[in-house]
């Protein structure tokens, strides 16, 4: 356990090498917010008060919310760096050590990735403020409940794009199975809440793991209950045993098959 | 039948001290072969798109039916040309690759099945790849490979702090290690691969790029290790001066099949019986070439020459320059480098 501690530590250390390059993205960030705000603000400006349930505090709210998931969560180790270990042979390095390998990813995505979330979640804040307002009704109580489910779901992101990333065993470039991933995340899970979906698209994404990782966390923030709780702690416990699972399978053919080229 | 085996394993000892010393084969490999899928593709436009819906493939045997033993403390050295099968060979020792056949032990661990137990076991230093962290400094390395191998970080300050002496440390330890010289990171990686103090080090290229003066430290390092620690070192290098100066025994690997196994006294006796006779003449001599002499040049008064020692003498051949009018000489052994190729090609054939 010490030595997943260290990782973490360390992981720690070296990302704090990027904080700056995290102000460029907050400029990203923050236009993208303005530009879905202003849309938002124009849907809502023909007198409609509430759409599906979301007033535009609230729309505001889902959209920060889950877009803090998904930007805090970008960490190149889970996507880039997973995948370009296995292409370059440096993987060699990293399998022959005392640790496993994949626990060993996923400690240094969630050391990688609590820097940058941390980041995103105060900026998100201060411009949920700026745009919308307080939380109407907001619960106290959610933001206990929330601080599991955050962490599941960053969580979660991290082991998706490992296994995206391990297909690199087999195919010469994973990048375009993470650009359709993010593409299908963004809008299904953040863009719009379920709510907005036709019932079957709306089932599907209940049952997705887009549920656990987007619609879920934000949701709960904004409307919290128990039972929404419990189910969403369900659907993502379930959604990381069985990826896990498949890692755990997709990993040790991978290494099985793996070709070291090159010296 | 514990006991009948802790017998037989006893009296096998005792066998082995008689010969004249206690020897323990710590690498175990028999009948190791690698075969790799490697995919082809067409020239051009129209074979890039053929290969996309109609992938061919072709196998290669980078290592084939291979056998050797290490024994306990030995500097071996695993050597052959480009594409020989060294590499593969070591990242199957090292439990990276899975062989396709053949079995492995590597101080009584299979390297596959227990890959983790292994690892305690082995240090490794890959000179083309990088495992280091690049913006930490090496002392943030060591502390984090001394952390995974479970070691306490008093004895990781320890290991810190006499590493520093040998190889000074003290200049770059708290540089970040993107910021340093090629000379320093390999330094560096090898101290990282060693701050668990493994029984066996396999070195790939641990030389390669390096200026001379760093490759006579790390040198003069791996032989203390294995002097006073008695670290089995398994080397793979195309320097040649990495292999004359560090091995006893010299394992040549062609084509994924062992083309030699032998000790370097051996090798440099049966391999040197040829000379290299450089002469400078006070007059042009028309020298012809004679059984046992090879003109390797002739320009001016400058002569060199290869003599043949199981054809002729060196004093028939200085007979034959003519020793009057030599002004000065030189009588040198046929380079390393030139036997070791001459066997890979030879293998070749």
């Amino acid at each position: 356990m010490r030595k997943y501690l260290f990782i973490i530590k360390t992981t720690f250390i070296d990302s704090l090498q990027y904080v700056s390059s995290l102000l460029f993205r907050f400029c990203g960030f923050a236009i993208m917010m303005y530009v879905l705000t202003s849309l938002w603000r124009y849907i809502y400006s023909d007198g409609t008060g509430v759409i599906n349930g979301y007033t535009f505090s609230k729309m505001i709210w889902y959209l920060l919310l889950a877009e803090t998931i998904s930007f805090g969560s970008g960490s190149n180790v889970s996507s880039s760096e997973v995948k370009d270990t296995i292409k370059s042979g440096n993987i060699a390095y990293q399998i022959n050590k005392p640790y496993n390998y994949i626990g060993y990813v996923v400690c240094k995505y969630m050391a990688d990735t609590f820097v940058r979330f941390m980041f995103f979640l105060v900026i998100s804040i201060g411009l949920g403020f700026i745009f919308a307002g307080a939380i109407e009704g907001f619960n106290y109580m959610s933001i206990l409940a929330g601080i599991p489910v955050f962490i599941f779901a960053i969580l979660i992101v991290g082991l998706i794009k490992i296994l995206i990333s391990l297909t690199s065993f087999w195919v010469e470039d994973s990048k375009p199975f993470q650009h359709v991933y993010n593409k299908i995340v963004l809008m299904f899970g953040v863009f719009f809440p379920l709510e907005m979906f036709p019932k079957l698209v709306g089932t599907i994404i209940r049952y997705s793991p887009i549920y656990g990782i987007s619609y879920g966390p934000a949701k709960l923030i904004l409307d919290f209950s128990g039972g929404l709780f419990r189910s969403i702690l369900i659907s993502q416990l379930i959604t990381m045993i069985v990826l896990l699972l498949i890692i755990k399978t997709v990993y040790r053919r991978g290494v099985k098959k793996l070709n070291v080229n090159g010296g | 039948m514990k006991q009948l085996i802790h017998i037989e394993i006893y009296m096998n000892q005792e066998l082995e001290e008689d010969k004249g010393g206690f020897y323990m084969s710590i690498i175990e490999v028999k009948g190791l072969s690698k075969t790799f899928r490697v995919k082809q593709k067409e020239k051009g436009i129209k074979g890039s798109i053929k290969a996309i819906f109609k992938p061919k493939y072709k196998s290669k045997k980078a290592v084939n039916d291979i056998s050797f033993s290490v024994e306990k403390g030995e500097i071996l050295a695993f050597i052959g040309p480009n594409g020989a099968g060294k590499s593969t060979t070591i990242k199957m020792l090292t439990g990276i690759l899975y062989p396709t056949k053949g079995d492995i032990s590597i101080s009584g661990i299979c390297p596959q099945t227990d890959r983790k137990k292994l690892a305690y076991k082995i240090g490794c230093v890959f000179g083309q790849k990088e495992q280091l962290w690049i913006h930490l400094t090496p002392y943030d390395n060591f502390k984090f490979f001394g952390a995974i191998y479970d070691i306490p970080e008093e004895v990781v300050e320890k290991r810190i702090s006499e590493y520093n002496e040998i190889f000074e440390l003290d200049e770059f330890i708290n540089t970040p290690v993107r910021s340093l010289s090629l000379g320093q990171r390999m330094i560096c990686e090898i101290v990282a691969s060693l701050i668990h103090e493994p029984e066996i080090l396999f070195l790939d290229e641990p030389t390669i790029g390096l200026d001379p003066v760093i490759k006579e430290k790390i040198r003069v390092f791996i032989k203390r290790l294995n002097k006073e620690k008695k670290t089995t070192i398994f080397l793979t290098s195309h320097d040649v001066g990495d292999i004359e100066k560090l091995c006893k025994r010299v394992i040549i690997i062609n084509d994924g099949k062992i083309v030699l196994d032998d000790t370097m006294e051996n090798l440099k006796y049966h391999y040197l019986n040829k000379k290299i006779v450089e002469a400078k003449m006070n007059t042009k001599i028309n020298l012809d070439e004679a059984d046992g002499i090879t003109i390797l040049k002739d320009k001016d008064y400058n002569l060199k020459i290869e003599v043949d020692l199981t054809k002729k003498s060196i004093s028939d051949a200085i007979k034959l320059l003519d020793p009057d009018k030599i002004i000065d000489i030189n009588i040198s052994n046929t380079p390393l480098e030139t036997i070791i190729s001459s066997i890979y090609k030879g293998s070749k054939k």
